[in-house]
């Protein structure tokens, strides 16, 4: 079976190569990283990922304008997103993100576990 | 029966007259009869010595006939009336005899004629002629009764021609030879008459006599007493039934009069019941005070009372036997017409209390209330209408009094409650100014303040949180490459972990705290928040034995609040609670809708206080019995950072972040220690201005 792909696109580098170590560690997931929101749709066109992660607060573009790009994208449009935030809210008392206004959100600090469960769920549903 | 003692007696009478009369005329023709027998004989065998004048031979004829009793006399004569022998004549005889000798002479059959003397005896003389034998005697002419005139033969031979009638006469005349006459003493005849007269007046006398008698026995035995109960059903029939009939006898008649005395007794008992009972409901009647009548179902008048009389100015024979419309006014009540109560009443059996019009005498009309009611027999028959009226001229004078008064009363209210309405609208301008200012105000603190003081935790946090991630990642990739059986490696590991988290924790308090997120404030049931906050907290009251009384609870006013914040609110509230009954306990959870009231205000333990007294707000309680908080500290719960659950977990930024949520939605929250022990946390919302 082939290994499922993760685009994580987030400015905090440090952060994105963990996360990427951890998912690889499991040997289930093929991850590709990259530190700028104007970047990502190219990186979606050449790696084709079966989920993105993606950071909220990116220097050069937020997360929510780079949803926008996808959703006029024909190959991005049907991938679906985590959104990851360290603004938190009162919905951080949920672990594992939830829905927030039709898109998925989860609170940084996440633990990888979470985080996984957080994929699989996504992927499941899409 | 003294009738019929006179009938009988008179019957009697009559009878006797009759028998005697009968008699009398059977004796009479009895001697006629013998008369013309021995005149005929003596016709028959004088022939002889009338021709040849032998006295001798016709004194003895005659001699023998004179031998019977009632023969008094005895003469023959020849034609030219001389007397060819005679017995038994006497003087005064011969006197009365004298009127009818020339009679005699002329006789062609026999005769009989009734002679009285002078002396005043009485004779029947029975005369017939004799004939020579040669000349042909009409037959039956020696009939025993030839005096019969009316005969057959000689009625034929009288209408057939008078001519020979008349030459037949003379010729009987012209043979006749002599005439017999023959004297018969009504002497023994009237002796016997008397005799039978006599018999007759002893039988009638003997039959009046007992006639009498009965009549007297049956009187005495029989009519007298029925004639006494007779006169008694008389007295009885007058009412009189205090009649007694006197003793009388002791047969049938006796028992009868007993019986008599006691159904009179018993009738008069009843009587006296009746009128007792009749005395009695009259009394009632004419001692009610209101008014009543009956009327029969023609809607005629029968009975009235004393009270109606009165009011209606009628005398009581004056009304009654009139029509009922005669005291209804029609002006009244237009449909209460006396025919639709008639009806209604036929037709439901009872009316109430109608208000309708009396009209009186006089013309006035006076208000009453009117029920009626309709009387049956035991057959189910209408008999008649009860009815039965109150005068309310009082009361309805007294209504309308009032009725003025109120409208007075009315009026004056009406002022005053628009001069309310202007405060009112004065104070509601006054309160729209205070919340205008007071949004501001909020407005001002919220874009200013808070904006600011949230922007830069925002920065803080996404500039801490990154690296925390950063961290937490790096941990837990580094934890699966080192060594497990580290014991060290692994508590580093652990620490790093729960470091993060608890900096996390710390930097999501202070997130809440400055608010980011901004109120989203909908209409909400706030026990339908309650509802759902405690499912979600559920399972920490069974952990800790804590058992929930939710008080019922009515609809109470929608209250504008965000929903998830309130929830974060409660949650909070309950929790502590929960968590200061560490051996369990209850937690009561109360919600009421009232008006803000001066107790309310007295405690504050807010910045500001948002109340207003006498404002609507909905007033949620959440009651615990655990240990309660220490006085001494007990003003310092709302300060940040201030903790009590040392390193347990405490941020010390809960009770400040739900007292600035409450702050937010411009409500109140108090906590404190309840008197009978535990704690009292209370959260004031307003609600919806409508």
């Amino acid at each position: 079976m082939d290994k499922k792909k993760i685009l994580i696109v987030d400015d905090e580098e440090s952060l994105s190569r963990a996360i990427k170590l951890n998912l690889e560690d499991t040997g289930e997931y093929e991850v590709r990283t990259e530190n700028r929101g104007s970047k990502a749709l190219g990186a979606v066109h050449e790696f084709l990922p079966d989920l993105v992660i993606l950071d909220v607060i990116m220097p050069d573009m937020d997360g929510a304008d780079v949803e926008k790009l996808f959703e006029k994208d024909q190959i991005a449009k049907n991938i679906p997103i985590i959104f990851l935030t360290a603004i938190a809210t009162k919905d951080d008392t949920k672990d594992r993100g939830t829905m927030i206004g039709g898109r998925f959100v989860i609170a940084k600090p996440i633990s990888i576990d979470k985080l996984i469960e957080s994929i699989e769920e996504r992927l499941r549903l899409r | 029966m003294i009738t019929i003692s006179f009938l009988i007696m008179g019957v009697a009478s009559l009878l006797s007259i009759f028998f005697i009369k009968h008699e009398t005329r059977i004796i009479h023709d009895d001697l006629k009869e013998l008369g013309l027998v021995l005149a005929n004989n003596l016709a028959f065998n004088a022939e002889y010595g009338i021709l040849t004048s032998n006295t001798s031979n016709l004194s003895n004829l005659i001699e023998g006939i004179i031998k019977q009793s009632q023969v008094a006399y005895c003469i023959i004569q020849d034609t030219n009336g001389n007397t060819l022998v005679s017995k038994g004549l006497n003087k005064d005889l011969l006197d009365s005899l004298d009127k009818i000798n020339s009679k005699i002479l002329k006789i062609i059959q026999s005769n009989v004629e009734y002679i009285e003397t002078q002396e005043g005896k009485q004779y029947y003389e029975v005369s017939i002629p004799v004939f020579s034998k040669q000349i042909d005697t009409p037959k039956g002419e020696m009939g025993l009764f030839e005096n019969d005139q009316d005969s057959d033969v000689s009625q034929k031979q009288l209408n057939s021609s008078g001519d020979a009638k008349l030459s037949r006469n003379e010729k009987l005349l012209n043979s006749r030879i002599g005439v017999v006459r023959i004297g018969l003493s009504l002497e023994v005849a009237s002796s016997l008459e008397k005799r039978g007269r006599q018999v007759a007046m002893i039988i009638t006398f003997t039959i009046v006599v007992v006639a009498g008698l009965i009549t007297t026995l049956l009187t005495g035995v029989a009519v007298v007493p029925i004639r006494k109960l007779l006169e008694g059903t008389q007295h009885i029939a007058k009412g009189e039934l205090d009649f007694k009939v006197s003793e009388i006898s002791n047969d049938e008649i006796g028992q009868l009069a007993e019986s008599f005395n006691r159904m009179t007794e018993d009738l008069r008992r009843s009587r006296n019941e009746l009128i007792k009972a009749k005395e009695y409901t009259d009394n009632v009647i004419r001692s009610m005070a209101d008014v009543l009548f009956v009327i029969d179902p023609n809607g005629v008048i029968r009975t009235v009372n004393s009270a109606a009389t009165k009011i209606l100015g009628y005398k009581e024979s004056e009304i009654t036997d009139k029509p009922i419309d005669m005291i209804f006014a029609e002006e009244g009540n237009i449909k209460a017409t006396p025919n639709w109560i008639t009806k209604r009443l036929t037709r439901e059996g009872v009316l109430n209390d109608l208000e309708i019009n009396f009209k009186t005498k006089t013309g006035n009309t006076i208000p009453i209330i009117f029920s009626g009611s309709v009387m049956r027999n035991k057959d189910g028959v209408i008999e008649g209408i009860v009815g039965i009226a109150k005068d309310i001229t009082e009361r309805k004078r007294a209504q309308l009094l009032i009725e003025q008064k109120n409208k007075k009363l009315e009026e004056v209210n009406q002022s005053l409650i628009e001069n309310e309405k202007k405060l009112k609208n004065m104070l509601l301008d006054l309160k729209k100014a205070h919340d205008d200012l007071q949004d501001t105000q909020f407005q001002l603190f919220q874009s200013e303040k808070l904006k600011v003081v949230g922007r830069l935790a925002s920065g803080v946090a996404h500039e801490v949180k990154n690296p925390l991630a950063i961290i937490l990642q790096g941990v837990q990739y580094l934890s699966k490459k080192l060594p497990k059986d580290n014991q060290n490696v692994v508590d580093v590991i652990n620490d790093i972990t729960n470091a993060v988290h608890r900096a996390d924790t710390v930097i999501k308090g202070v997130l809440d705290y400055s608010s980011l997120s901004e109120l989203k404030i909908e209409s909400h049931d706030i026990n339908n928040v309650i509802n759902m906050t405690l499912l979600l907290v559920k399972h920490e009251f069974n952990q800790n034995h804590v058992e929930l009384i939710r008080l019922p609870y009515q609809d109470i006013p929608k209250v504008k609040i965000d929903k998830n914040k309130i929830e974060q609110v409660l949650i909070n509230l309950i929790l502590n609670s929960v968590q200061a009954m560490p051996k369990g306990g209850k937690l009561t959870i109360k919600v009421e809708a009232r008006k803000v009231m001066v107790e309310d205000l007295t405690f504050n333990q807010m910045d500001d206080e948002n109340l207003i007294l006498g404002e609507s707000v909905v007033v949620v309680d959440i009651e615990d019995t655990g240990t309660g908080i220490p006085p001494e500290i007990l003003n310092k719960i709302f300060d940040p950072f201030f903790t009590t659950k040392g390193g347990k977990g405490g941020t010390g930024l809960g009770l400040p972040i739900v007292k600035n949520i409450v702050n937010l939605h411009r409500g109140k929250l108090t906590i404190q220690n309840r008197e009978e022990g535990g704690v009292r946390s209370r959260i004031y919302f307003k609600t919806e201005l409508t």
